[in-house]
């Protein structure tokens, strides 16, 4: 199973079992898909964001709409849509929750970058995400799919329903803009990393 | 490219166990949903519960189903069929098996409301996943056709699969050799071409009790058919292995069938099958003995008998041999 690829028959065979209304077709289905969907929550909604929090409501929605789907095709970047709605929901609330005093603060406490990693690996991710957050989301969305979970551009243009011409271009212009924007933060060379944070 | 790549990796991969977690709350939140899907109907289903007991819900219940012409049942509010066959229906409103011998039944599910719903066959076994569609059992066997949804055939041949509107539909052949002969009749009646007829044949000779007057039929059936596709040969053995077997009444129709098949090979083939005819006192028979008798004297009197009861070819055929006859 991997998404954007050509899905083999039984999970094809599972998805029209779910939208046909087969008992317990759909929740197999969201045992299948959970962690695509916990990578993609996780990455795209980066470390201000409750990935599990994200990936269950993307289930759930996936549950109430799956009748929606037209067929196992487009169901990949059906589920990727949910989610990148879901995450943009999410983000929406996060930032409200920033307004209320100290909502914010047990929620990144809780879904920080794990407590096992060195001061210095954290402040680069940090710096890395400050990067890709200040990133269009259009372009965030393309340099996740294909620079870090190494999708070719043809399955991220799938995941996302674009042409494939217009992958390419957003991926060039966000990989320009992510080195210009390392540049700006005097990160991008690795010797001035302790400089950082 | 490999910068930006590089860069990326910075980045922490997502906590191994997290997927865990959103399964475990992902199973509580859909147990409590399908609980609270019924809350509200609570109330209502123990007020009705008493009124609905003795009528119908979700008490087992059994019906005969049976109609010359089309007759349609509101099995319940999931379930709609209509028929015009025989068969029985049990079951409950979400949970209903149709046990069904002869015609045709259509069948309407509502979909999405966890109804199952088997319709079971000799030939096979049909589960409903939220769908419509028809079954019909003839002498054909049992045809599935789906008009929406999707719905799974388990055939009792060792067919399985799943249909949609879109596969489009599947015959169960029948086991038994008894409705495996009805089924080539059918296909004989419809005209079907002549390799389909045969592997239905094939199908029954190799299933039936070679002492049974079923296995004789199919053989016989068999014998026509494959002469008819040009094999002789093939004809010939079920002609032999059908006047082998059980007597069925047959044995002169094979004879006299067999007996003008071995003659495209010579009188030595098909004198076995001729000899035995002489008694029956067919002219027809008669001529051909004559002409595959090695004894002039025999096949003259054998050609004078029949030619009174003679006429058009097979007359002008028995001349000829009395005058070739003559001129030894």
């Amino acid at each position: 199973m991997s998404a954007g690829r050509r899905l083999p028959e039984a999970d094809a065979q599972l998805i029209r079992d779910a939208i046909a209304g087969r008992r317990g077709a759909v929740d197999e289905l969201a045992g299948v898909w959970l962690p695509h969907v916990y990578r993609w929550c996780h990455r795209l909604g980066g470390p201000t964001l409750d990935a599990e929090d994200a990936a269950h409501e993307t289930l759930i929605v996936m549950c109430r709409r799956i009748h929606t789907v037209h067929g196992p095709a487009q169901f990949p970047s059906w589920l990727f849509a949910i989610a990148r709605k879901t995450i943009a929901n999410q983000r929406r609330r996060a930032w409200f929750a920033r307004w209320v005093p100290g909502a914010s603060l047990e929620r990144e406490a809780a879904t920080g970058w794990g407590s096992a990693q060195d001061l210095e690996s954290r402040q680069s991710a940090e710096v890395v995400w400050k990067v890709l957050e200040a990133l269009p989301q259009s372009q965030r969305e393309v340099l996740v799919l294909v620079d870090l979970e190494e999708h070719t551009n043809a399955e991220a243009a799938a995941l996302l329903g674009l042409p494939l011409g217009t992958v390419k271009s957003r991926l060039r212009v966000a990989r320009e803009a992510f080195r210009e924007g390392m540049r700006g933060i005097a990160f991008f060379e690795p010797t001035r990393r302790s400089e950082v944070g | 490219m490999s910068d930006v790549r590089d860069l990326m990796k910075e980045l922490p991969e997502p906590d191994p166990g997290g997927p865990d977690r959103v399964w475990s709350r992902f199973r509580r939140t859909r147990q409590r949903q399908r609980i609270t899907r019924f809350w509200p109907v609570v109330p209502v289903a123990l007020a009705a519960a008493a009124a609905l007991f003795l009528r119908t819900g979700d008490t087992p219940r059994a019906l005969e189903l049976t109609a010359e012409g089309t007759q349609a049942l509101h099995w319940s509010d999931q379930v709609q069929l209509e028929f015009a066959g025989r068969g029985t229906v049990s079951g409950t409103d979400r949970q209903a098996i149709v046990n069904w011998e002869q015609g045709r039944i259509a069948v309407q599910v509502t979909p999405k409301t966890g109804t199952e719903l088997e319709i079971r066959t000799e030939e096979g076994v049909i589960r409903v996943i939220g769908t419509a569609f028809t079954v019909t059992r003839d002498r054909l066997g049992v045809s599935v056709d789906v008009s929406h949804g999707t719905v799974a055939v388990d055939c009792a041949d060792g067919w399985s699969g799943r249909l949609t509107s879109d596969t489009g539909g599947h015959t169960c052949l029948p086991l038994r050799p008894a409705l495996l002969l009805g089924r080539a009749d059918a296909l004989a009646d419809q005209g079907a071409p002549l390799a389909t007829r045969l592997l239905t044949l094939d199908r029954g000779v190799a299933a039936a009790d070679p002492d049974s007057s079923v296995h004789t039929e199919l053989l016989v059936r068999r014998m026509h058919t494959r002469a008819a596709s040009g094999d002789r040969a093939g004809a010939l053995a079920d002609a032999d292995a059908a006047l082998a077997g059980a007597d069925t009444g047959r044995s002169v129709e094979i004879r006299r069938f067999a007996s003008r098949l071995s003659l495209y090979a010579s009188c030595d083939a098909a004198r076995p099958y001729l000899a035995p005819l002489a008694t029956t006192g067919n002219a027809e028979d008669a001529v051909l003995l004559a002409e595959c008798t090695a004894d002039p004297a025999a096949a003259r009197a054998l050609l004078e008998q029949a030619l009174p009861q003679l006429d058009g070819t097979w007359k002008a055929r028995a001349k000829t041999a009395l005058t070739t006859l003559e001129g030894r």
